[in-house]
Parts: C-alpha cells; structure tokens; sequence
C-alpha cells in the first residue's frame, strides 16, 4: 500500500529508492543527466543523519563509496557515461574485495563527453565487462518513474545480501521523465538492505570465509572484528594469495553467489497485444527492450496488433545476468524477434545467443542521441515480417 | 482527493512547452503534468530537453495527459504547442500538423502563421509584467492553454500552483494562471 503518491521525475524516484532501502552515505561528482541524483542527496542524505561528499572526481568517488561500506554505510554513487568509465577500478575493487554498493548510471550519448544531454543506452555491455577480469555483474534497468524507485530498492537489497556491487542503469529518457509514482511507508523499508554480519567470536573470524549461500559475512571497519579487505587475489583471512586451486575457487565463488540467487530477483516483464477478434491467425512478433525503449516498443506493439500482427513485448528489468530462460521462452513462442535499443546493437546479441538459429532475431538499432521512437520500430518491424 | 473537480474522461492530449532556458518551462511541465496526475487523477508524463548550454538556449517540456495508461511518455505527434520565443516557433514549424494548435506569445514571436493549422497568438509576457512579474510567463501561458483548449479544469492548476509555491508570492503565481486564462477563454468564446 502506498503511502503517499508524487509526481516526480525518474532521478528524484532514484533518490527516494535509496532513502527507502537505508543508503547512508552518496560520494560523487555531479555530470549530467544524473546530477538531480547527487542534488538531492546532498540535503536528504545529512538530514536523516547520513552523509553527502561530493569529491574531486568518480574514481575517488568510488573509492569513498567503498570506504564507507566498508564502514557499515550501505553506500551509493551516481553518474553518466563519461564517470562511470572513471568508475570502473574500483568498481573491480569492490567485486574483488566483495564491498556491497549502488552504482547508479544515468547513460546519455556516447562516446566520451558525447551529447550530454541526449539519451543512449550504449553502456550494456560496459556495464558488464567495463571493470577487466572474470566478476560478477548484477544490473537493473528501470523505465518508467516508478521502476526507477522500485529497482533502486532492489539493487540496495542485492547489494548488501551478496556482498557486491550492483549497477542501476537509468537513461536520459527515464532518468528526467516525471510520472506518478507511489512511495511506500518509509517503516516498510526498515532492514530492507541488510548485509550479513558475523555473529561468532571476533578471534575465529575470517573476511571472506563464505556462509552457506556462498556469502562471506562482512564486519565493518572499527568494529571488534579484524576486516582484510583485499584487490589482490586472496585467500579467506583476506591475505595475498598466489595459490592456483585458491584463485580458481574465489573467482567461481564470486560469480555463483549471484547466478544462484538470479530466481529470486527481479527479471523481466510480459506484455501481450492480440490483434482485433476475427483476425487470420500470424505467428507473434516479440520485442525484447529495455529502459526508455521498453515504452517505445509497447506502443509499436500496441500498433502493430491494431494491424493484425500479434505482439509481445519481454521487457528487460535486469540486464546482468542475462535472463536467459525468460528471454528464450518468449522467443520460441513467437515467429520472429525484434531488438530495438538506443545502441548500435548490444543486446541482440545476448538475444542470438540464447535462440540461436531457432528464430530470427533482428536488431532494431538507433545511435545518434535521439530517442527511438515507436514509429520507428513499427516500420522497422513490418520491413522484417514482409507486411 | 477531496474539493477535486471532475475531469472530463476524454482523450488523450499531446503537448509541447517551448522556448528559452530560463524561461520556466519545465517548471510549467512538471505542474501541467502535476495538476493532471495528482488533482485531476489522469495519467501524466513530463519529459525535458534541453541542450548543454541551458539558459537561453532551446529548451522544451513534453507533457502527455490521457485517461489510459501512457506506454509512451514522449510526444509523438503534438495536439498542442506553446512557444514563447521565435526560435522555438521556427524550430517546429515542420512539425506541426494540420489539426496542430499553435498558441505562441504575441511579443516575441513576430514571424508567425506559418503553420497550416490553427495559431492564436496571446501578449503572454506583457500579461505577466502587468501583473507584477514576466518572470510568471509560464504561468500565463498554462493559464491560457487551459482557457483555450480546456484539456483540463483550472481548479486542477490552481491546486497544483498552490502547492507547489506554498509561500508569499503564491498568489501572484496563481493571478498569472487566472489572468491567462482569462485570455484562452475570450479567444475560445471568440471562436479564436
């Protein structure tokens, strides 16, 4: 039951997401389109006894995100393209090192400085393999106001169960669109994003020895507990270790504790738009979308049904993992798969992956710091069913 | 809501608010959006645009009113554009349709009637010096969009200005809706 109910814009929702779930400390450096993120938190933030850095740039804001996780803080960052990609060492700090944090990116055009101010969606695979190395990746793509507080939620929550970081990945679209958004009782989010901590004498503790999920329990720094957080491949007290059998184990252990857990987060959402009554039976078009293109490709399917064509729309909540067995069923009961995003062809790939020759699967791609409209995924559909 | 009027369940209505940075537009979005999602209890999307240099330069707010869930929050083909300087008239006048209303500001746009639908040109800014501030321009603007479109009840943006400006200079705000209005409503009565 919502609490109360406000028009606000995607960011403000990423904000009032962060609050909810219990972040304590935001360290970053404002840049368009995320810059409403770090505004309201350097007020909401203090006020609720919290804390606002903003700091010299997104490398060193990740290295305070990390520190003051470290020191019990469930902690978030937010940034655009530009930042993120200073981001992504610690970013890799904090996968090794298993520091739960948020990492917000509001993606605009890219590359480089690009087009501040104009949406993309170019970051997928950033996002992913950005920081080097065999990690873990665990990213949420919001695209309406509402999801961008109920993802933010989420990633807090996986954030701090798993020990790691989790990417929120907002775009330009979503990121400054306002709608009405329903915020919950603020007691319903008390424990929301809860680490696990040791329980046992400080003496046998050990910084990544794992639970049974395969979670290491995480003392904070100042506690009675002794913390070795470590980049370097390390065994369980958190010292160097070059041993092959022990680097192996660590790098599987870090990926699987957030593959086995995958079926309890969010993952997708199924839209269905049948043709009128007394229609010729056609094989269903499927699009598979994400963020602000999620919209766009709802209204093409809502059009294309209007012409005959049966259309489904597998909206993409979480990128990382790739949710592969949602993706493949709703493909292979559709005739065909479209992929339009704001990229010159990201996605689709991970989509051909997981059909394989079985469907086609065809790209609808658009790079130039416009938003795709629906207009432009119908004509591109209708061009590939030979309508 | 208690005290909230009733909102005719009719169509869906696409509409841009365009001109300077600095002239308050996405301000007038987020309450045109506002008073149709919160005290007209329509679904509503606001979206901004704007480029890097922000003050002066192009600058618009899409708002987008239906009865019906939204799916897509831009717009696509507009019923209804607002433009308060001539740069954003001339920016769109290839995009205005023939069933496209064109309300701009009678001052600051001089090239004008080049769109084949339907323009009405309004003293949207000199309304607002007379009434105290050209700083309320957006909010004439509002005004008379409601007054000559009736997409919405003026209760709804009188309710969402109050709120929004809860201070002392709330009634001068809310005077800049009511005197714009009071221009849409002449020219609807007027056949425009």
């Amino acid at each position: 039951m919502a609490a109360r109910t406000a028009f606000m814009q995607g960011n403000e929702a990423i904000l009032e997401g962060a609050l909810h779930a219990g972040a304590r400390f935001f360290a970053g450096y404002p840049i368009t389109p995320s810059s409403e993120i770090a505004e309201l938190a350097s007020t909401r933030l203090p006020a609720r006894g919290g804390v606002y850095l903003q700091m010299e740039d997104e490398m060193a804001s990740m290295g305070a995100v990390i520190g003051a996780s470290a020191a019990g803080a469930p902690a978030f960052t937010a940034t655009s393209g530009p930042g993120f990609s200073l981001m992504q060492e610690n970013l890799g700090l904090a996968a090794m090192a298993e520091v739960p944090c948020v990492v917000v990116n509001v993606q605009r055009s890219g590359p480089s400085t690009g087009l501040a101010t104009r949406p993309g969606q170019a970051d997928v695979m950033q996002a992913r393999w950005g920081t080097h190395g065999d990690h873990p990746s665990l990213v949420f793509a919001p695209a309406s106001a509402q999801e961008c507080f109920d993802l933010t939620v989420e990633a807090f929550i996986w954030a701090e169960r798993l020990r790691t970081p989790v990417i929120g990945r907002a775009d330009v679209v979503v990121g400054h669109l306002r709608e009405l958004v329903a915020l919950p009782d603020p007691e319903d989010g008390r424990a929301l994003a809860s680490r696990p901590r040791p329980q046992g004498p400080p003496d046998d503790y050990c910084t990544y020895r794992p639970g049974p999920d395969g979670v290491p329990p995480l003392a904070d720094f100042g506690s009675p507990y002794i913390v070795h957080l470590n980049g370097s491949m390390h065994d369980e007290r958190g010292y160097p270790s070059a041993d092959p059998a022990q680097a192996g184990r660590l790098i599987q252990r870090l990926v699987a504790k957030v593959q086995a857990r995958v079926g309890e987060m969010v993952a997708v959402r199924h839209f269905r738009h049948d043709p009128p009554e007394g229609a010729p039976p056609r094989p269903a078009v499927l699009y598979v979308a994400y963020g602000s293109t999620a919209r766009a490709a709802r209204e093409a399917a809502l059009m294309l049904a209007e012409k005959g064509v049966p259309a489904r729309l597998l909206q993409l909540k979480r990128l990382w993992p790739f949710p592969d067995s949602e993706v493949e069923a709703a493909a292979l009961e559709a005739g065909l798969t479209v992929v339009p995003e704001m990229n010159l062809g990201q996605v689709v790939l991970e989509v051909e992956r997981v059909v394989g020759k079985r469907r086609p699967v065809w790209s609808c791609a658009k790079s130039n710091g416009e938003p795709i409209t629906p207009d432009e995924i119908l004509a591109r559909t209708l061009e590939v069913v030979g309508a | 809501m208690e005290g909230r009027p009733a909102v005719a369940k009719g169509r869906k209505w696409q509409v841009i608010l365009s001109g300077a940075g600095g002239q308050g537009l996405i301000l007038a979005g987020t309450v045109l959006g506002e008073a149709a999602a919160v005290y007209g209890g329509l679904n509503a999307t606001c979206s901004q645009s704007y480029g890097v240099a922000s003050r002066g330069g192009f600058t618009k707010a899409e708002v987008v009113i239906s009865p019906e869930e939204i799916p897509y929050p831009l717009v696509r083909r507009p019923d209804v554009i607002v433009a308060l300087t001539q740069e954003a008239y001339d920016r769109q006048v290839s995009q205005v349709g023939a069933d496209c209303l064109v309300l701009y500001d009678s001052e600051a746009v001089a090239r004008a009637g080049r769109t084949p639908g339907r323009e009405v040109g309004l003293p949207l800014q000199e309304t607002a010096r007379k009434g105290g501030s050209a700083g309320n321009t957006n909010l004439v603007a509002l005004g008379a969009l409601l007054g000559v479109t009736g997409l919405l009840p003026v209760e709804c943006l009188n309710s969402a200005v109050s709120a929004r400006f809860p201070g002392p200079d709330g009634e001068s705000r809310l005077r800049a809706v009511s005197d714009g209005w009071g221009l849409g409503v002449e020219v609807a009565a007027g056949g425009g």
